[in-house]
C-alpha cells in the first residue's frame, strides 16, 4: 500500500499510532517502511510523548523507541500560550458544530497542527496520522490519505492522514 | 513548520527498532492487563 502524502513532508504520529506500532510491530511494519521511503521528517509533541509513556512501567524503553523511530535530536514540539490560544478558538468552533466530546489532549494537538498547517506561512505542512478520527473532525480536518493495517486477530486498523483546514478556520473563528 | 525544520530527522525502522517496539508492546499489554486505559 502506497501512501499519496507529500514526500518529505512532517507527520506527527498520533499516541494510538505510537501504542498499536508498540503492539504489532509487524504488522505496522508497512506504516514505518512508507514513511521511510517518502523520506517523512519525524515530530514528537510533548503531549503525545506525555500520553505514550504516561502507561508504560519501562518509560525509559519509551523514550528509547521514540529517539529510535523519530532519531537523535529529534524535533520536539511544546505547547505554548499561543497553542492554547488557538486550541481555545479550535474548542469554541467545535462546540458550534456539535463536537462536544473532543478530548484536551487532541485539542491541544490539533491547535499544533493548525500552527504549522499550510498557509500559515509554512511551504512544509504538518500532518497527523492518528486512528482517532472522531476527535479530528471535518469541521476543521481533511483527511489526506488513509493506510489499512489488519492486526492478527482481524481487526482492520485505519491510520487517517489529517491536514489542517486554515482558510475553513480563518473564516468560522471569527462567527 | 520551516522555521522550526533545522532540527530535521527522518522516521527510521530497523531490526533493532522493531525489537525495542516489540519490547514496548509487552509493557503496554501488561499495564492493560493492570487495568490502564490509554483512553482519558
Amino acid at each position: 500500500m502506497k501512501l499519496k502524502i507529500p514526500e518529505r513532508g512532517f507527520v506527527l504520529l498520533d499516541t494510538n499510532v505510537l501504542i498499536d506500532t508498540s503492539k504489532y510491530p509487524d504488522n505496522f511494519l508497512v506504516l514505518h517502511n512508507e514513511l521511510k521511503r517518502l523520506h517523512i521528517s519525524s515530530v514528537v509533541e510533548s503531549t503525545i510523548r506525555f500520553e505514550f509513556l504516561r502507561g508504560l512501567r519501562n518509560v525509559s524503553d519509551g523514550e528509547k523507541l521514540l529517539t529510535g523511530l523519530c532519531g537523535e535530536n529529534h524535533l520536539v514540539l511544546n505547547p505554548d500560550k499561543d497553542t492554547f490560544d488557538r486550541a481555545l478558538k479550535i474548542s469554541q468552533i467545535y462546540v458550534r458544530n456539535d463536537n462536544k466530546q473532543v478530548k484536551i489532549a487532541d485539542v491541544i494537538i490539533a491547535a499544533q497542527i493548525a500552527k504549522y498547517a499550510k498557509g500559515a506561512g509554512n511551504a512544509n505542512e504538518l500532518l497527523l496520522a492518528t486512528q482517532n478520527h472522531k476527535d479530528f473532525p471535518p469541521v476543521l480536518f481533511e483527511r489526506v490519505d488513509e493506510m489499512l493495517i489488519t492486526i492478527p486477530d482481524g481487526t482492520i486498523k485505519i491510520i487517517g492522514f489529517y491536514r489542517f483546514k486554515s482558510d475553513r478556520f480563518n473564516e468560522l473563528q471569527v462567527i | 513548520m520551516d522555521n522550526v525544520s533545522e532540527k530535521r530527522n527522518t522516521y527510521t525502522w530497523n531490526d533493532d527498532i522493531r525489537r525495542l517496539a516489540e519490547k514496548v508492546g509487552k509493557d503496554i499489554r501488561e499495564s492493560e492487563r493492570r487495568g490502564f486505559s490509554w483512553e482519558e
